[in-house]
């Protein structure tokens, strides 16, 4: 069978994919937790506690600001001990709430497992109902962007919506969280995506998997085989196919306008991650407190797939999965391609988290830039068909001029050019860093 | 160590690469250089062995004295000093005295690379600069090719050089074969068309190269001196006889697909193979030269700013909205 892909560039780096056939486990509460106020694309939240509030799981710690930006909720019984600035998994220094918990060292699965399953009647919902819900939940896109859900499902009324496309194309190197979802809660997502198909008439469901992930395929072919409006759709491997433009262009063939959003082709694309966050809300009235995240690289012993309450530190990643502590190097969060660097093992777990990747020197080194010497690479693999090599020379020397802007702002920042540079050029550095001219000049 | 003072290194993504690097490639296309060289050896005796020493080491010399001197870093030891100074060995003639390969090998690296800023920077490809000027500045040692297991210094003309001056008929003699193994005069690499072959095929393989400049190159000489030779073949040489004459392989392979100096989209590979094929035959049916091949190359060198600007590849998402 000749499987579907996007057509324009891609690459295809060692899937090591180490977590694969690993069940997702649950850990304990750890001893304490930062949860981040802001962990979501939008305006900043209102934080409504402060230190030595009591506070219940559940709870909103801070509230959404207008329309686009997400509530935030307390992911475990506790008490507020401090709100305080501290470096996130990615490297950036945001709010976080303390809390040290009630119940520390209690099992996650056993406060789950207090949680009362309610039936709901998907058919008696209402659109704005849904959406609401959603929106309480604190629900944003668990992929890595983390932009509110209930934004994205809220088009405006101009743009007619046919098409839901459902990410489970996991094309980073070493994540496995939503590849175990997909195995292990395919009856929840099916359950989640009726209840997005209730907001559009007549919307067709098409679910996107890597072909490296056979038994998801498999699994989820099964959940939907009585849904006419349900299909999956085995993708070729290719990265950067979870790229929301790549999977349209994959999985429908239809390209989104540059400057463009998937509404525009009539598409919503939504994460793996984020339909069982919607199944939760809906089925256990719980909102976005914890998540599924790969720990893996390679100096762990054993890697795996663990829900955890968002705040939890890397530092109980490390102890629960007995990594040592003196071999680690470099701390990944998100995958080799786009994930960041961070520098505290403190930092939280959050919203956005798909994996904490462990390595030593071995894997990964920081060279230096060498001269380009002009082979084309970046620009035969660059999936947005950018000239990136010469529009990284115009960054650097400063000359941002309209055609490059325009370049710029089309970048995805899939870090296939670097990836493929034999001369070691940081090419989504310089991309990163023209943005950031053009967001200082607004 | 103690695990509370440890650093963790920050880093842009993406965190992995492709183990590829700049002096690997430079040094990959130098060994598929290897058997085109054995052949040289084979048909010109010591004296190829003796020019591939000196370029080698006269221009990887010069970029290390420059390597002092400018205020820009220069990784002299990178290969690429090195594949230009094999390039050039097999550009000039064996018979070629130590001076001429001096001033060769720094018109090379100086005026065909480090003016411009080094690796990279140069439009030109440097081995043609080199061997356009020396063609230029010393025709008569330029247009001495010794002739193929002569060994003892006597020197003729190229087949292409007979075919200008004297005309077609000069060439019944010559054979496909042997013009195909490289058994004819001419400079140190370009005789031998097969062995050309075959490292490029590598190169190709490997990704270094673009098959399209090549393939283009060759075919539109080929179609285009094809055309002539049927319309009169008593005054046109056949197109066979052009491939396999004179430095179209080696130009076509090794110098017109140099990274640095070609465009960098598949767009504009296939307008630079094809323009190098065409100024080629243009030179060759009608210039004054017998040879086109550098002159074809170099001109197209030019023109390769033009075509990166003006031939992008097609940008995602240019679709009309909706
Ligand atoms: S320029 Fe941007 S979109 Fe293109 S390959 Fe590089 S990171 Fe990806
Ligand atoms: S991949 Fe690197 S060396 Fe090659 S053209 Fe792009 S920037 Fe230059």
């Amino acid at each position: 069978m000749l499987l579907r892909t996007f057509k324009r560039g891609g690459i295809h780096p060692p899937e090591e994919k180490l977590s694969a056939d690993l069940a997702i486990e649950y850990g304990e509460i750890p001893g304490s937790l930062l949860v981040p106020v802001n962990q979501h694309i939008g305006k900043p939240c209102n934080v409504l506690v402060k230190k030595g509030t009591a506070v219940k799981r559940g709870d909103v710690l801070a509230e959404a600001d207008g329309f686009v930006s997400s509530n935030v909720h307390a992911p475990v019984d506790g008490k507020v001990q401090k709100i305080l600035n501290f470096p996130q998994l990615g490297g950036q220094i945001k709010e976080c709430i303390q809390i040290t918990p009630d119940n520390p060292g209690e099992s996650y699965q056993s406060v789950l497992e207090g949680d009362t399953f309610q039936e709901v009647d998907v058919d008696g919902l209402d659109r704005d109902e849904i959406r609401k819900t959603i929106a309480k939940a604190g629900l944003v896109g668990m992929g890595g962007a983390g932009f509110p859900t209930h934004v994205k499902l809220s088009p405006p009324p101009d743009k007619t919506i046919d098409t839901l496309i459902i990410n489970g194309a996991e094309c980073e190197p070493y994540i496995t969280a939503d590849h175990r979802l997909m195995i292990e809660k395919s009856d929840e997502l099916v359950r989640g995506i009726k209840i997005l198909q209730k907001l559009f008439d007549d919307v067709m469901i098409y679910i996107g998997i890597e072909e490296n992930k056979a038994d998801a395929i498999e699994t989820l072919e099964q959940a939907t085989k009585d849904e006419v409006k349900m299909k999956v759709i085995p993708l070729k491997t290719k990265y950067p196919q979870g790229g929301e433009k790549q999977l349209i262009k994959a999985v429908l063939n239809r390209e989104v306008p540059s400057k463009g959003l998937p509404m525009d082709v009539g598409v919503i694309v939504q994460n793996v991650g984020t339909l069982k966050a919607i199944y939760d809300a809906f089925f256990y009235q719980r909102p976005l407190m914890e998540r599924v995240v790969t720990v893996s690289g390679n100096v762990v012993k054993r890697a795996g797939n663990i829900l955890v309450p968002i705040g939890t530190p890397v530092s109980y990643l490390i102890e629960k999965y007995e990594i040592d502590k003196s071999r680690i190097k470099r701390l990944v969060s998100g995958g080799p391609m786009m994930g960041r660097t961070s520098y505290s093992f403190e930092s939280p777990v959050s919203k956005t988290s798909s994996a904490v990747l462990f390595f030593d020197d071995s894997v990964y080194d920081t060279r230096d830039e060498n001269p380009c010497i002009r082979c084309g690479n970046c620009i035969a693999v660059c999936p947005m068909g950018l000239p990136v090599a010469q529009v990284t020379e115009m960054i650097k020397a400063n000359n941002v001029t309209p055609d490059i802007k325009n370049y710029i702002m089309d970048c995805i920042e899939c870090g296939s050019c670097s990836y493929v540079c034999p001369a070691d050029r940081r090419l989504v550095h310089w991309m990163r860093f023209g943005k950031n001219i053009i967001n200082r000049e607004n | 160590m103690d695990a509370s003072k440890q650093l963790l290194v920050m880093d842009s993504s993406p965190q992995g690469r492709v183990t590829e690097s700049t002096s690997k490639i430079m040094n990959t296309v130098s060994l598929t250089l290897i058997p085109a060289l054995a052949v040289s050896v084979w048909v010109f005796g010591w004296d190829a062995v003796r020019v591939l020493a000196l370029t080698s080491v006269f221009c990887v010399g010069f970029e290390w004295l420059l390597s002092k001197w400018v205020s820009y870093k220069i990784d002299y030891m990178d290969g690429s000093a090195l594949l230009t100074g094999i390039l050039l060995a097999m550009n000039l003639p064996s018979s070629s005295p130590w001076w001429l390969i001096l001033i060769g090998s720094l018109v090379a690296i100086g005026l065909g690379k480090q003016v411009f800023g080094g690796l990279g920077q140069n439009i030109f490809n440097p081995v043609l600069v080199s061997r356009t000027f020396l063609i230029i500045s010393f025709p008569v040692e330029l247009s001495l090719w010794p002739k193929p297991f002569a060994y003892d210094g006597s020197t003729g003309a190229t087949p292409l050089g007979v075919l200008k001056t004297e005309g077609v008929g000069a060439l019944s003699g010559t054979s496909i074969g042997d013009l195909a193994m490289g058994q004819m005069g001419g400079s140190v690499g370009e005789i031998s068309a097969l062995t050309l072959l075959l490292g490029a095929a590598y190169l190709i393989y490997k990704q270094y190269i673009a098959w399209e400049v090549p393939a283009l190159f060759i075919g539109t000489v080929f179609v285009f001196t094809g055309i002539f030779y049927l319309i009169d073949p008593t005054t046109y040489a056949d197109p066979v006889f052009h491939m396999f004459t004179g430095g179209l392989f080696i130009g076509a392979l090794y110098m017109a697909t140099d990274m640095v100096t070609s465009p960098l989209t598949k767009k504009g590979r296939i307008v630079f193979g094809i323009g190098c094929g065409f100024f080629t035959a243009v030179i060759r049916l009608f210039g004054s030269y017998p040879e086109g091949v550098s002159f074809a190359i170099v001109l197209m060198n030019g023109f390769v700013p033009l075509l990166d600007k003006y031939l992008p590849d097609k940008k995602f998402g240019m679709v009309k909205n909706g």
